[in-house]
């Protein structure tokens, strides 16, 4: 057996699973993704704490940790994974603790083996944290490929193979290290699963940047990552994807969160299935607005279409306490600007509601309205709508004149991107760089289409325009 | 149309006529001094061109001029003018609006004016011919609004906040976390404190052992020093001496009258006659028997009495008897006892018997006479039919009435058990019991009855029954239910008294039967006991048989006699054995009761008498023999006695050194007993002292504390108070982080920071989403005002820019507002910023206004071209400038495309002129001498005005290395804080030296430069170049720099400067000139002068609030002073460049040769 690092000693790993049966059968692992213990969703009303049972503290991933707990305990599950960014740094040490800590006693004491690798966010306090609480193993410290077989003693039915960040920042692929460095499996015709917090298909990045094709080099039967929030694990012949947040933290982290329980059966197969336990769900959706919309009825019409999509929701499965949702306002009006001062409002704020045991909220109206014009006629001419219609349409042709505007564009707003001001938004959760080809045609494109809704509306507020510009 | 000649006959200020009449075709540069009518001469070209709009101008000349081969006259007095062509008046050929003279005729005036209203008439007409119904321009301004600087300034300032409260909680977390690491090795001192503690009594103790140690010593010594004997003088040895000695006198004289007293002992003892005591035991049998003697005598006094007592008893009997016969024998014992055994059953018999009589006869007195019984008969027969009447079903009744009459069954049931217990009790206990016979025989005959009730039905039972019942009863008053039953009782119960009297009668004659056998068994018994009566009286020799009673009576006197007869035999036997006894003893008595000449005693008295004497006279010598011997032991005591207390006095002496006897020396010695008895308690006291506390120290483990000295216990003593009084702190040192801690953990201060941070980084997320969309709306609509401008723009103005361009050396760009708010802006190439004319140099502003004059002149003219004149238009430009100016107007009359006139007060620009001319290879340049052609010859004021500086010449690169050639030309080194186009050209060209003299032989310095040449005239810039790819590159490298240089700047923060500490509310007046100081010193680094203000380690820095440096620090980041970023590196920053489209542009070698090299130098 490797290795143990952190507190748990090998008889204590061994008793934990002491009486197990887990050979011959396969077995369940309960993977929780980035759980970011020490911090609570953002953008969440105030007043939502009194309309949920337990306040806005059963929203956080403590609350959420606890209930992916619970499950482990009633589904007596083979181990439980972390794969990485358990807790935020900065208050780990008393306010992440605690609640890790007892997440992982009621484990241990169920004999339930926890395992977990060190993201960007906790190299330091997961370290630490291993150290400090007895039944925690951590893999791969130090940056070194490590693996674990399962269960700790007896026939082994599953090996975990895991790395955790070194340092706060890894610029070069983890995964790199292995293919030189390849680890010799404990238990042969045993399979091993990998367990990784990294940057999948980034180009570059300090946060150890791994590829697609790195990953099925490693000859692995499957991978369970950690980073990105949004989840992404596929089934299939190599599993492969990330965990996800265990509960959305902010309006970004749409869809179903939770743990997943991936089972591995007797013949290797390996198919996880996620469990989507988190108390908060985000999401976002399209309203389509009629071109006679009346701005007056459209906190109305907002409030139904979110109670329609909470009951479709509900309808097909999901368990979530609390909806908070993001309504993209699409189409054309000819009430765009009344719209727009209506959505500016916010008429919907601190309105919640009740959807079969559902809260729902809206948090955010976008308008992405399009202009009331032909595009492809505007682009005839040669004044500066049609310039500019001609321009948005270019946006939306791939070739050297999108490539060249865009590479303007990067250039106008390269500055503006760059300023220091902004500098710790690169830094959030599933930052994307704006001057991205796929950012700047969303930005180039909502924008120009306001500006060319505006440089309308200047012709129309000019009694002389028709007869210059029929 | 070009100016052949001109007379003047009368101008405003010049009354002499004059004439020009060698105008040339090209420059003419007209010279003159001040004031010789050179603007005039100006000023009245003009007029003659726009005659009808100068009607007031008092302009009397005449003009020749050539359009388009015909010579034209103009004509002008006063008011009046007309153009004339071959003699004939005509209208005059098409000329510009008079409103564009100004493009014509530009004064010093016009072109040093600097007040934004110059020029605007000019930038109206290009926006009114760019115009097209929108307003892109003010709509990429207002969109722009939030792409400002000040944009996300409050959410930038709530992340910096948030940041700041998680750095501080942080830093309290991690302030907690050291404390509570260090909570282990604080509990260590705690306990450690507390031990000492509890040491420090201990070592009091152990001190004040030392102490009394320390008095102990010095005592030793004295005792030490003491004569031994002081331990054992106890302070009474010379009493003790005294005593002894007296009692040794008196043991003496005890000894002489003891001697005394033997001698009169012994005396006594001779005179008993006793050789020896008498034995105690024969004393002892001698009273014995001299007691017995004395009971013997006694008894027989008794037995005397006894049988003179036994002898009058039998006197009695005697003669009680004496009357009747004497029995013929002594009755004996059985024979009384059948006796009086036939005397009780006697008396029995005749008791029972007369109990018996008795009994008979009372039963026969109670006989009762029962009732006839035919009477009865008839009284059961009335009753029978009464029941019979009841039983008969009530035919007025409902026969399906439940009735209470129970059923036959339980009545035959209930009868048959009454019966027989009736029958069972009458026999055992009481005849009584019999009527319960009687009524089980009631019960029965109802319970046969109720059959007969239930075979009739109807009234015929009742009648019978009525008939049935016995006429000579009384019937019942009426046949009623309650009659008949009320009848049927009473007969019943007379029935059933008679038939209990009878039964009572039937009882009694059974029982007297009984006792009629009985008494004849007890007579018969009687009979029986008469034939042993006189069998008895036959055997007690009685003649008669007597009654009973006297039977009695005479056994009982046989009786008493024969008693009687044996207690006086006993009484005599018992005499003589006392008689017999007493001799015995009186011959036993001892020998000894006989000496001394007395006979053998004869009775108890004298028995006595001899024995208490004998006892006398050994009780005399035994106590003779007492007294000698005990004299003679007394004497041996005191003797013994004289010589211990001798011994013992002697014993003293010696016990204290001394001779026997000197009690001088003893005196001497007890003297000193008292000191050294004090010295003695004093040494036993501290050693019990001492004892105790080192006792005390090994209970308390601390025993090794017994062997420490004074100093080193004092200075442990000290150590350990010291470290004793920390043990408070410390405790509340270890309660305080515990208590933060478990507050710590139960409390989410980081986690609401974190929220907190969250939320503004989202909402700054948001502004720069905003910022970044205004941005690109600003971009969108900018691009499309550039590229509506490419299309739209009026020729007028691409002249007028490239013109600019020329004049400038490419330095300003020019552009024309939108908004109609300003004239004209110029661009500085360097650094992009507009200038608005007032802004801008005399010279710069001369240019521009030139520029754009002289592109109006060539677009306003309609078919003719008039000639330009420029009065003192150069003044103001340095010498590059003029001969760009002069080269630009070389080409435009080497075109033959127009006349220009230049008016002049410097000679020197004549030559000026030439040197221009002769670069762009054009001759066309003629002098006209204002002054000789007035008569009035132009002298120089001095050589100086004569001489021309020469244009500084660009070194040749041949031969040079790159960086000697960038020496040689004094190219600026590359200041990476600057933008691009602030750098010298050669940072783009060191890799082509020919080409870089060959620009800066243009005047093409800086980046800048080149970058507004391309963009304001790309056909010189190619033109220049000779090819269209070398332009694209050397642009290409300029991007490639821009962007090396804004890479480099990522994380570095621009040095703080004197501008934002000075506009910085933090930063108050009192501490403004110490930070600048600072800054100077740290070069301005934004997080050393940061540090440096938090943590106020300088002096000068002292009681700057942490809060003001927060603040100050928040607005050094938002403007990037500090950059949070981190700072790329040279791969980085390769690999960054290496994605951009301009790299495509550049060869691999000049990418790798000028990105590194310019890593170097920003790194210098």
């Amino acid at each position: 057996m490797p290795g143990i690092n952190g507190g748990t000693t090998g008889e204590q790993w061994g008793n934990m699973v002491a009486g197990g049966t887990l050979a011959g059968r396969g077995v369940r692992l309960l993977a929780i993704g980035d759980v970011h213990l020490g911090t609570r969703p953002s953008r969440i009303p105030a007043i939502l704490g009194d309309q949920v049972a337990g306040g806005l503290e059963s929203l956080t991933p403590a609350a959420a940790l606890k209930l992916t707990v619970d499950l482990a305990l009633e589904e007596a599950v083979d181990a439980v994974l972390f794969a990485g960014d358990v807790v935020e740094s900065a208050n780990a040490r008393f306010e992440a603790l605690p609640a890790l800590e007892s997440s992982v006693r009621r484990l241990v004491e169920a004999g339930i083996p926890v395992l977990g690798v060190a993201g960007n966010h906790d190299v330091e306090a997961l370290p630490r944290l291993a150290d400090m609480i007895a039944g925690f193993k951590l893999l791969g410290r130090g940056g070194r490929w490590e693996s674990s077989l399962l269960p700790p003693s007896g026939e082994p039915a599953v090996e975990i193979v895991g790395w955790s960040f070194p340092d706060q920042r890894v610029t070069v692929s983890p995964i790199r290290a292995l293919l030189d460095a390849p680890l010799i499996s404990a238990a042969p015709r045993v399979p091993r699963i990998g367990l990784l917090h990294g940057d999948l298909d980034a180009s570059g990045g300090s946060y150890a940047p791994f590829s697609r094709r790195e990953l099925e080099d490693a000859g692995l039967d499957a991978w369970l990552l950690g980073h990105i929030h949004i989840p992404s694990l596929t089934s299939g012949m190599m599993p492969h994807g990330y965990l996800g947040s265990l509960v959305g933290l902010d309006p970004s982290e749409t869809g179903a969160h939770g743990p997943w329980m991936v089972h591995v059966d007797g013949s290797g197969k390996i198919v996880p299935d996620q469990l989507p336990l988190a108390p908060l769900r985000w999401e976002r959706f399209d309203l389509e607005v009629a071109e006679d919309q009346d701005p007056e009825d459209l906190a109305d019409r907002l409030g139904e279409e979110a109670e329609r999509f909470a009951a479709k929701l509900v309808e097909d499965g999901s368990k979530h306490r609390v909806l908070g949702l993001r309504i993209r306002l699409v189409g054309s009006t000819r009430s765009a600007q009344a719209l727009r001062d209506s959505v500016a409002r916010e008429p919907w704020r601190n309105i919640l509601r009740s959807v079969s045991g559902t809260v729902v909220f809206i948090d955010k109206v976008q308008d992405q309205l399009e202009v009331a014009a032909d595009l492809q006629a505007l682009a005839k001419g040669q004044d500066p709508p049609g310039l500019l219609a001609r321009t948005l349409l270019t946006l939306e042709v791939p070739g050297e004149g999108r490539r060249e505007l865009l590479g303007a564009a990067r250039e106008a707003l390269g500055d503006l991107a760059r300023d220091p001001r902004w500098s710790p938004v690169s830094e959030m959760r599933g930052a994307t760089d704006p001057l991205s080809d796929d950012a700047l045609v969303t930005c180039l494109r909502q924008s120009g289409m306001r500006a060319l809704q505006q440089l309308l509306d200047q012709r129309s507020q000019d009694p002389s325009a028709e007869e210059k510009h029929p | 149309m070009r100016l052949l000649r001109i007379f003047v006959q009368h101008l405003p200020g010049i009354q002499q006529p004059f004439e020009l009449d060698e105008i040339g075709a090209g420059l003419s540069v007209i010279h003159g001094p001040n004031g010789i009518g050179k603007s005039s001469l100006s000023r009245a070209i003009g007029d003659l061109f726009w005659g009808e709009a100068t009607p007031r101008t008092a302009v009397e000349a005449e003009l020749v001029c050539d359009a388009d081969g015909q010579e034209w006259r103009i004509e002008r007095d006063g008011a009046w003018y007309c153009w004339r062509r071959g003699g004939v008046e005509r209208n005059p050929p098409d000329l510009p609006p008079v409103h564009l003279r100004g493009c014509f005729f530009l004064g010093l005036r016009a072109l040093l004016d600097a007040s934004d209203a110059s020029g605007r008439d000019l930038a109206v007409e290009i926006r009114r011919q760019m115009a097209g119904g929108y307003d892109p321009e003010t709509l990429a301004r207002e969109i722009g609004k939030n792409a400002r600087r000040e944009h996300g300034k409050k959410e930038r300032a709530a992340l910096n906040a948030a940041d700041t409260q998680i750095r501080r909680a942080e830093g309290k977390q991690a302030e907690l976390a050291q404390r509570q690491a260090h909570l282990e090795s604080l509990v260590s001192d705690a306990e450690a404190a507390e031990l000492a503690r509890r040491r420090l009594p201990h070592f009091d103790e152990a001190l004040e052992l030392v102490a009394r140690r320390e008095e102990l010593a010095p005592i030793l010594l004295q005792l030490e020093a003491s004569a031994p004997a002081l331990e054992r003088v106890t302070g009474q040895e010379l009493n003790q001496v005294d005593a002894l000695e007296a009692r040794r006198a008196d043991r003496l004289a005890s000894i002489d009258k003891a001697e005394a007293l033997l001698r009169s002992a012994r005396k006594r003892a001779t005179a008993v006659g006793l050789a020896e005591p008498v034995d105690p035991a024969l004393l002892r049998e001698c009273r014995k028997r001299v007691d017995n003697l004395r009971e013997l005598e006694r008894l027989r006094d008794e037995g005397r009495i006894a049988r003179q007592a036994a002898r009058e008893k039998l006197a009695v009997a005697s003669e009680q008897l004496g009357s009747r016969a004497e029995p013929a024998a002594e009755l004996a014992l059985p024979q009384a006892s059948r006796l009086f055994a036939f005397l009780r059953k006697a008396e029995q018999n005749r008791s029972g018997i007369a109990a018996l009589e008795q009994r008979i006869q009372l039963l026969s007195g109670l006989a009762v006479n029962p009732r006839p019984a035919h009477e009865v008969d008839l009284q059961r027969e009335g009753a029978s039919a009464l029941s019979a009447w009841l039983r008969a079903p009530d035919p007025t009744a409902d026969h399906l009435r439940p009735t209470l009459w129970p059923s036959r069954r339980w009545l035959l049931l209930v009868a048959a058990s009454m019966g027989l217990v009736g029958a069972f009790l009458g026999a055992q206990v009481d005849v009584g019991f019999y009527t319960l016979s009687a009524v089980a025989v009631g019960l029965a005959v109802a319970g046969l009855l109720t059959r007969l009730r239930e075979a009739a039905t109807d009234g015929t039972a009742r009648r019978q029954a009525e008939r049935d019942f016995p006429a000579g009863l009384e019937s019942p008053s009426a046949w009623s239910v309650a009659e008949v039953r009320e009848r049927l009782n009473e007969l019943q119960n007379v029935v059933a008294r008679a038939d209990a009297a009878e039964q009572r009668s039937r009882d009694r004659d059974v029982d007297r039967a009984a006792l009629m056998v009985e008494l004849t068994d007890a007579k018969t018994k009687a009979a029986e006991l008469e034939g042993t009566r006189r069998e008895l009286a036959r055997a007690l020799g009685l003649v008669s048989i007597p009654a009973d009673a006297e039977l009695v009576d005479l056994a009982r006197a046989v009786d008493e006699l024969r008693l009687a007869r044996l207690e006086d035999a006993a009484a005599e036997a018992r005499l003589r054995e006392l008689d017999r006894q007493f001799t015995d003893c009186c011959e036993s008595l001892p020998s000894e009761l006989t000496v001394l000449g007395r006979g053998r005693p004869q009775d108890a008295a004298s028995a006595r008498s001899a024995s208490e004497t004998l006892e006398e006279r050994d009780r005399n010598l035994r106590v003779a023999e007492n007294e000698i011997r005990e004299l003679n032991e007394r004497i041996d005591a005191l003797r013994k006695e004289a010589e211990t207390l001798a011994r013992r006095a002697a014993e003293l002496y010696s016990q204290l050194d001394l001779e026997v006897g000197e009690r001088s020396s003893l005196v001497q010695l007890l003297e000193r007993r008292e000191p050294y008895r004090e010295l003695c308690s004093k040494r036993a006291e501290l050693l019990t002292k001492v004892t105790v506390a080192e006792e005390a120290l090994a209970r308390a483990g601390e025993a090794d504390l017994r062997e420490w000295e004074r100093v080193t216990l004092e200075s442990e003593r000290e150590a350990l108070e010291a470290l004793a009084s920390q043990a408070n702190p410390i405790r509340e040192q270890i309660a305080e982080i515990r208590a933060e801690v478990r507050g710590a953990e139960q409390a989410h201060g980081v986690e609401d920071a974190i929220a907190k941070r969250q939320e503004a980084l989202l909402a700054l997320a948001e502004r720069r989403d905003e910022a970044l969309q205004a941005k690109a709306g600003a971009f969108l609509l900018h691009r499309v005002i550039a590229e509506h401008e490419s299309v739209q723009v009026p020729a007028v103005f691409e002249r007028a820019r490239s013109l600019f361009g020329n004049f400038t050396h490419q330095s300003y760009r020019l552009r024309v507002p939108a908004d109609g708010e300003a004239a004209f802006v110029a661009l500085e190439a360097t650094s992009g910023r507009g200038l608005h004319l007032e802004e801008l140099s005399d010279g710069t502003r001369a240019q521009l206004i030139l520029a754009v004059r002289l592109a109006f002149a060539e677009e306003a003219e309609r078919g003719e071209r008039l000639p330009v004149v420029l009065d003192e238009a150069l003044a103001h430009a340095d010498p590059a400038r003029f001969d760009a100016i002069a080269r630009s107007l070389a080409r435009m009359v080497a075109d033959g495309e127009r006349q220009v006139i230049y008016l002049t007060s410097a000679p020197s620009d004549l030559e000026r002129f030439r040197l221009a001319f002769e670069a762009e290879g054009c001759t066309s340049l003629h002098e006209i001498d204002l002054a000789a052609v007035r008569g009035k010859a132009s002298i120089a004021k001095g050589p100086g005005e004569l001489v021309v500086r020469k244009m500084p010449q660009v070194p040749s690169p041949t031969g040079k290395s790159p960086e000697e050639y960038g020496l040689l030309i004094g190219a600026t080194a590359l200041d990476p804080r600057r933008d691009a186009e602030g750098q010298h050209l050669f940072h783009l060209l060191s890799d082509d030296l020919p080409l870089l003299a060959s620009l800066l032989g243009r005047g093409i310095k800086t980046v800048g430069q080149w970058l507004v040449l391309t963009k304001n005239d790309p056909q010189i810039a190619e033109a220049i170049e000779g090819q269209r790819e070398t332009v694209r590159a050397l642009t290409a490298r300029a991007e490639l720099l821009g962007r090396f240089l804004a890479a480099w700047r990522q994380g570095r923060g621009r040095p703080v400067d004197r501008d934002v500490i000075e506009r910085s509310d933090a930063i108050s007046k009192g501490y403004r000139d110490v930070v600048l100081e600072v800054n100077r010193e740290l070069g301005g680094d934004g997080e050393k002068l940061i540090g440096a203000l938090l943590e106020r380690s300088d002096e000068r820095f002292k009681g700057f609030l942490e809060k003001k440096a927060r603040a100050f620090e928040a607005t050094l980041r938002e403007e990037g002073y500090i950059d949070a970023r981190d700072i790329l590196s040279e791969e980085d920053i390769v690999a960054h460049l290496a994605g951009a489209p301009a790299a495509r542009l550049v060869s691999s070698d000049a990418f790798r040769y000028f990105v590194h090299g310019w890593w170097e130098l920003a790194l210098h």
